[in-house]
C-alpha cells in the first residue's frame, strides 16, 4: 500500500486483474488520471474475488461509496487475442460474430466457456478478436454487485495501452508491444491497422538472449557505438512472431513497447518505451 | 491512417430502447392526439348547435316578444340561422366513418403521423411512414378500395435516409 485516502463519490476505482495478483487504485480526473491511492494483493483465482477486493478496499481506508464507478483491466495473460484476415467489408455483425467464435473455437477448443469480442479494423480486411474466460467475468459482475459498484468497463491491458499510445504507429510498418508481468502481446501494425497478434512467452520459458561479450561491448564503446542495437529478449520474442508471418526485424520501421517495469537489459535501442497510464 | 481505438469492452451492455420502438411509440401518440382533437371539435360543434337550436326554438315560441320594426333584428336572426345551418352541416359529416377510414392501415409496417381534415374543402390529408414502398402502396390501395373516402391519391412520398430504418414518408389525400 502506498497511500491511504478517504474515497469520495466523484472518484473511480480501477481494478487490475493480473495473472498473479490484484491491484486496486482510486483514480481522479478523466483525461489525465491521477492516482489517489493504491493497494496490491497476490491472488491466484482460487479465493473469491469479492473478498480479495474487500481486503484491498480496507487497505485503502474503507469501503467504496455505493454507486462508485469501477473500471476493470484484465492482464494480457488472462485474455486470448487473435486476428483473422479476409474480405470482411460488408459482413453483418452476426457474420463477424460467427467468424470470431469459430476462430476462438479453433484456437482454444471451445468458445462457449469464453466471452468473445471482436472489432473490424479500418481496412475492413482484418478482424481483431479477444476472448476472456466467462467465470472471471461472472466473478467481476458478482464483485460489483456485492460492493454496490457501477461496472463501467472491462478491458484488456493491450486495448488500454493501444488506446493510449497507438498513435505512435499511425503509418508504416511497426511492432506494438503491450507488456505484462506474465505475458506480453505483440502486434504487427501496418499504417495503423493491427494485422497480426502474437504473445510473448514468460521470461522463465525463454532461452537466454544473445548478449554481447564484455570484449565486444568494450569495442563498441571505443568507437562510439554505445547504442548499438543488440538483440535482446524482447527482440527475440518479436523476431519469432515476425518469422511466423514471413517477416524479420529489418522490415519494421518502428518498435513501440508499453512496459510497466522498464528493464534496460531486456531492451535494445530500437525500442521506444512508454509507461502505461495511471488507469492501466 | 490514424489508428482506430480498440473498443473491446467486456462489461455488460446496458439495454437501450430500440429506435424503431421509440418511433412507433411517437407515431401512436400522434395518432391519439389527432383523434382526440377531432373528437373534441365534434363535441364542441354539437354543443354549439344545441345552444343555437335552443335559442331559435325560444325565439319561435315568442314571436310577439320580438320588438316590431326594430332595425337589424331580421339580420341577426338570419345570421344565427346561417350559423346553425353550418353547424348542422358539420354534424352531418360521417365522422365515425371518416375516423375509421383514417385509421385504416395494412400492417404494423405503417405508422400514421398526422391527419388533417379540411371541413370546407371536404378533404382529409393523411401523413404516414412505411417501412417499405410496398407497405405504402398497400396503404394507398386499402384507402382507395375502402369506399368511405373518394378520390384517394398519393400526394407525395420521400425516403427518410436519416431516420432509423430509412422509412418512406408519404401523404395521401382523399375527399368525402
Amino acid at each position: 500500500m502506498r497511500s491511504t485516502v478517504s474515497p469520495r463519490s466523484n472518484r473511480r476505482l480501477h481494478l487490475r486483474v493480473g495473472q498473479g495478483g490484484l491491484r486496486l487504485r482510486w483514480l481522479a480526473g478523466r483525461r489525465v488520471a491521477h492516482v489517489l491511492g493504491e493497494a496490491e494483493l497476490p491472488w491466484d483465482g482460487t479465493s473469491p474475488l469479492a473478498d480479495a477486493v474487500a481486503t484491498l478496499l480496507a487497505r485503502l481506508g474503507g469501503t467504496a461509496p455505493r454507486g462508485a464507478a469501477l473500471e476493470v483491466e484484465i492482464g494480457n495473460a488472462l485474455a486470448h487475442f487473435d486476428t483473422v484476415e479476409g474480405t470482411l467489408a460488408g459482413q453483418s455483425d452476426a457474420e463477424l460474430a460467427a467468424i470470431a467464435h469459430a476462430c476462438v473455437q479453433e484456437m482454444l477448443g471451445s468458445a462457449h466457456e469464453r466471452e468473445v469480442r471482436w472489432q473490424l479494423q479500418a481496412d475492413e480486411r482484418h478482424l481483431l478478436i479477444c476472448a476472456i474466460e466467462r467465470p472471471l467475468l461472472t466473478a467481476l459482475l458478482a464483485l460489483a454487485d456485492s460492493h454496490g459498484l457501477r461496472l463501467r468497463s472491462i478491458e484488456t491491458s493491450f486495448a488500454l495501452d493501444w488506446n493510449r499510445h497507438g498513435r505512435a504507429v499511425k503509418d508504416g510498418r511497426a511492432v506494438f508491444v503491450s507488456g505484462d508481468e506474465g505475458e506480453s502481446v505483440a502486434a504487427l501494425v501496418h499504417d495503423g491497422v493491427v494485422q497480426a497478434l502474437g504473445t510473448c512467452a514468460r521470461p522463465d520459458e525463454l532461452e537466454e538472449a544473445q548478449t554481447p561479450t564484455p570484449a565486444v561491448e568494450m569495442l563498441c564503446n571505443s568507437v562510439g557505438l554505445e547504442h548499438l542495437a543488440v538483440p535482446t529478449r524482447l527482440d527475440a520474442q518479436v523476431a519469432r512472431m515476425l518469422a511466423s508471418l514471413g517477416l524479420d526485424l529489418d522490415g519494421i520501421e518502428r518498435f513501440i513497447a508499453v512496459l510497466a517495469h522498464d528493464d534496460p537489459d531486456s531492451l535494445s535501442s530500437r525500442w521506444t518505451v512508454h509507461a502505461p497510464g495511471a488507469g492501466a | 491512417m490514424t489508428p482506430q481505438r480498440i473498443r473491446l469492452d467486456f462489461a455488460p451492455r446496458r439495454a437501450r430502447p430500440a429506435a424503431p420502438a421509440i418511433a412507433a411509440l411517437a407515431a401512436a401518440a400522434l395518432v391519439l392526439l389527432a383523434a382526440s382533437v377531432l373528437v373534441g371539435r365534434q363535441w364542441l360543434a354539437r354543443a354549439a348547435l344545441q345552444d343555437e337550436m335552443a335559442r331559435v326554438e325560444a325565439g319561435a315560441a315568442r314571436p310577439a316578444a320580438r320588438p316590431v320594426g326594430k332595425p337589424g333584428g331580421d339580420a341577426r336572426a338570419a345570421a344565427r340561422a346561417l350559423a346553425g345551418k353550418q353547424v348542422a352541416l358539420a354534424l352531418e359529416r360521417p365522422w365515425d366513418d371518416l375516423l375509421a377510414a383514417m385509421e385504416l392501415r395494412p400492417s404494423a409496417d405503417v405508422a400514421l403521423l398526422s391527419v388533417e381534415p379540411s371541413a370546407q374543402k371536404r378533404t382529409v390529408r393523411i401523413t404516414a411512414e412505411a417501412r417499405s414502398p410496398q407497405a405504402m402502396l398497400q396503404h394507398l390501395a386499402m384507402l382507395q378500395t375502402d369506399g368511405r373516402l373518394a378520390s384517394v391519391w398519393l400526394v407525395s412520398h420521400q425516403r427518410q435516409p436519416q431516420a432509423p430504418g430509412n422509412p418512406w414518408r408519404y401523404q395521401i389525400q382523399g375527399t368525402w
